[in-house]
C-alpha cells in the first residue's frame, strides 16, 4: 500500500467514525433532540444587546427581546451602544419611550467583549442573556432555555439559530443549509456533555459563574468561543436548546464571509493555544473537546492539501500529455487509454458521500429547514458538500496567517 | 452523561463498516488479479503454441503469410492484455503490487518482438515493428507527460498502419536480463524511447515526425 491509499484510508476512516458517531447519537437520542426542561422556577434574566452600527436592525431586535414570552417582572434588558457612528444611539432613545423598561449603556468603542462586561456590571440578572444586535429570538426561546439552568452546575446554554436572508441570495441559502447542520451537530454533542460555542445571536449564561471566570475576554476575536471554553475548564456544564430558536443575517456577499470565518478560525486558534495546558485534563473538555476541535482543524487542512495534490498532479500530467501531443499531431484521447474499472477506494468515497447526502437531509428535514423535499434544495446541500466543504479550508489558511501575525482585528 | 459509551460503540462499528469495505475491496482486486494472470497464462501458452507453429511452418517452408497473421494476433492480443493491466494497476489500491505480473506481461511481450524478429528474418522483411521502451516505476512528471504522449501517437500509428505494424511497448525497469540483453544489443540506452524495426531510434519529441518515414 503506498504513502497515498494510506493516507487516504486513514482520512476515510476518521470520516468514517465522525459520521457513525454523529448517526448513532441521533439514533440513540431520536426523541430527546427537541427537549427542553421546564424551569422550576423564573429566573431572573438580564438581556445584554451589544450594538454597534445597527442601525438597521436594532429596532427589530429590540422588539423582539421587549416582546419575549418571559414574566416581564424577571426581565431585565440593556442595550449597550459600542460608540456607534451612526444612528443607533438615537433608535436606542427612541425605543426607550417605548419600551420604558429598555436601560441603555452608551459607552466610547471598546469591542463586544468589553460592552459585555461593562453591561454584566450593571445587570441584576441571576442568568445573562447575550443578544446580537441583528438576532431576532423566537418568542418562546428564553423559556426554554432558563431550564437547563436548574442544574447547579449548568454555566451556559445555546439556542438554535436559522438564517433569516436565506433568500436573499444562494450564498445565504447555502450558509442557511451549514447553520441547520452545525446547530444539529451541535444538540448531538450536547449528548455527550460537549457544546464548544454558546453562539452570539442567543446564549444564556449564569452570571456568577461567569464573574467568576473573569467575564468575557477581551484579548480574543471570538469571545463567545472563549467563555465557553472557560467554563468548560472551570467544570462548569454547557447545553443546547434545539428548540429555542433565534435568526440571524449572514453575509451574502464572499468576502464579507471570509472575513467573518477568518475571524472564527482565528478565535478557534486563539482558544485552543489558551487552554492548551487542558489538553487531556478536566473531564470532557480536556478528553475530548479539545483534540476534536484541533484534530477536526488539522484533519480540514491535511484533506485540502492532500486533494490539491492530488488534483493539481493529475492537472499537470494531464496537460502535459496534451500538450505534448499536440506537438507530435498526436490524438488526445484513445478509447483504449480509458479507464472502465475504477480504484475500490472511490467507491468507499461514493457510499459515504451518498449517506452524507441521506443524513443531511433527514437534518434538513427534522430541523424544518423547508417544510417540503424540492429539487433545489437536493442540489443545495449537493453544492454544500461537494463545493463549500471543500473550499472552506482555504479559511483556516487565512485564519493561521492572521494568528501567526497577531491580526486581531474584527 | 448518557451517551459516553458512544466513544467505542461508534469506533467498533465504525472499524466493521471499514474492515468489511476494506475486505470487499481486497476480494474484487483478488479477483481481478486473478483473471489477469489467468489471461496472462493463456497468453504464454498461446505463444508457445505459436512458437511451435512457425517452426514446423519454417521447417515445412509453408507460408510466411500465415505466420505474420498469427504475429499480429497475438500481438494484440498480448496488447490489449497489457493495457488491461496498465488499468488495474492504477485501480488496485489495496494490497495488490503487481510488479510481478507487469514482468510477466513485459517478458511475454519481449519474447513476442524475437519472435517477430525471428519471423522477418526467416520470411524475409515483412512485418513492421514499434518498441516503445517507458519507465514504470514513478517516472517524474515530466516523463509521464511525455511518455503520455508517445504512447498517444504510438495509437495513433498503429490505427493507421493496422496489421502492417506490431505494436510493443515494454516497461524497461522491471528488471528483466532478456530485455537488457536486447536492449544493449540494439544500442537503446534511454527511455521512453522508440525503436522501429530494430533500426531507427526516436528518443524525444521532436524526432517523432520521422517515424513514418521508417515504416515500409
Amino acid at each position: 500500500m503506498d504513502f497515498t491509499t494510506f493516507t487516504y484510508l486513514s482520512l476515510m476512516f476518521l470520516s468514517l467514525y465522525m459520521f457513525v458517531f454523529f448517526v448513532m447519537l441521533t439514533i440513540l437520542n431520536k426523541n430527546k433532540l427537541f427537549e427542553y426542561v421546564t424551569p422550576k422556577k423564573d429566573y431572573f434574566v438580564t438581556i445584554l444587546v451589544p450594538a454597534y452600527n445597527e442601525e438597521d436592525s436594532i429596532r427589530e431586535t429590540i422588539k423582539h427581546v421587549m416582546e419575549l414570552d418571559y414574566p416581564k417582572d424577571k426581565l431585565e434588558v440593556i442595550a449597550i451602544n459600542d460608540g456607534s457612528k451612526d444612528r443607533t444611539l438615537l433608535i436606542l432613545e427612541k425605543l426607550k419611550k417605548i419600551y420604558p423598561s429598555l436601560k441603555i449603556l452608551d459607552k466610547p468603542n471598546s469591542g463586544k467583549a468589553d460592552s459585555l462586561n461593562q453591561g454584566i456590571k450593571m445587570a441584576n440578572g441571576e442568568l445573562i442573556a447575550v443578544v446580537d444586535s441583528d438576532s431576532f429570538p423566537s418568542k418562546s426561546s428564553l423559556k426554554k432555555l432558563t431550564g437547563f439552568f436548574d442544574d447547579k452546575f449548568m454555566g451556559a446554554v445555546t439556542s438554535f439559530v436559522t438564517v433569516r436572508n436565506k433568500d436573499e441570495n444562494f450564498f445565504a441559502k447555502i450558509q442557511s443549509i451549514e447553520y441547520m447542520i452545525l446547530g444539529w451537530a451541535r444538540k448531538l454533542l450536547d449528548f455527550v456533555d460537549s457544546v464548544y460555542v454558546t453562539n452570539g445571536p442567543l446564549s444564556l449564561y449564569r452570571k456568577k459563574y461567569v464573574v467568576e471566570v473573569k467575564c468575557f475576554d477581551t484579548k480574543t476575536v471570538t469571545e463567545d468561543i472563549d467563555i465557553t471554553w472557560n467554563l468548560l475548564a472551570h467544570g462548569y456544564k454547557t447545553a443546547m436548546c434545539l428548540d429555542a430558536r433565534v435568526s440571524t443575517v449572514v453575509p451574502s456577499k464572499f468576502k464579507v464571509w471570509f472575513r467573518q470565518r477568518t475571524r472564527w478560525g482565528l478565535g478557534g486558534l486563539q482558544a485552543i493555544v489558551k487552554y492548551k495546558t487542558m489538553f487531556f485534563k478536566k473531564g470532557m473538555f480536556g478528553i475530548f473537546i479539545l483534540p476534536f476541535v484541533s484534530l477536526s482543524i488539522i484533519v480540514s487542512i491535511l484533506a485540502f492539501l492532500f486533494s490539491v495534490y492530488l488534483i493539481s498532479k493529475a492537472v499537470i500530467t494531464r496537460t502535459k500529455v496534451v500538450t505534448n501531443s499536440l506537438e507530435v499531431n498526436a490524438s488526445l484521447i484513445h478509447f483504449e487509454n480509458i479507464n472502465l474499472s475504477p480504484s475500490v477506494l472511490l467507491f468507499y468515497l461514493a457510499i459515504l458521500f451518498f449517506c452524507s447526502i441521506i443524513y443531511y437531509n433527514y437534518i434538513l428535514y427534522k430541523a424544518k429547514y423547508e417544510e417540503k423535499l424540492s429539487i433545489a434544495r437536493f442540489f443545495n446541500m449537493l453544492f454544500y458538500i461537494l463545493i463549500y466543504l471543500s473550499i472552506y479550508p482555504t479559511v483556516w489558511f487565512s485564519s493561521i496567517w492572521r494568528f501567526v501575525v497577531g491580526d486581531n482585528r474584527w | 452523561m448518557n451517551n459516553k459509551h458512544v466513544f467505542w460503540q461508534a469506533f467498533i462499528v465504525a472499524s466493521l463498516i471499514f474492515w468489511t469495505g476494506l475486505l470487499i475491496g481486497v476480494f474484487f482486486e483478488t479477483n481481478r488479479v486473478n483473471t489477469l494472470t489467468q489471461v496472462n497464462s493463456d497468453f504464454e501458452t498461446d505463444l508457445f503454441d505459436f512458437d511451435m507453429l512457425a517452426n514446423l511452418f519454417f521447417d515445412s517452408g509453408l507460408s510466411c503469410t500465415e505466420t505474420h497473421r498469427q504475429l499480429i494476433f497475438f500481438a494484440d492480443k498480448i496488447y490489449e492484455g497489457a493495457l488491461k493491466l496498465e488499468h488495474e494497476d492504477s485501480s488496485n489500491k489495496i494490497i495488490f503490487d503487481l510488479v510481478q505480473l507487469h514482468r510477466r506481461y513485459d517478458l511475454l511481450r519481449v519474447r513476442l518482438w524475437s519472435e517477430a524478429i525471428k519471423s522477418n528474418k526467416n520470411c524475409g522483411k515483412k512485418i513492421n515493428t514499434a518498441v516503445y521502451f517507458y519507465r514504470y516505476n514513478s517516472p517524474s512528471l515530466t516523463t509521464k507527460g511525455v511518455q503520455g504522449a508517445m504512447s498517444n501517437f504510438l495509437l495513433d500509428l498503429k490505427s493507421k498502419y493496422q496489421d502492417n505494424l506490431i505494436l510493443i511497448p515494454i516497461a524497461v525497469d522491471t528488471n528483466l536480463e532478456s530485455l537488457n540483453y536486447m536492449m544493449r544489443d540494439y544500442n537503446v540506452t534511454s527511455s521512453p524511447s522508440i525503436l522501429i524495426n530494430e533500426k531507427y531510434k526516436f528518443e524525444t519529441l521532436d524526432s517523432l515526425k520521422d517515424v513514418e518515414k521508417n515504416i515500409k
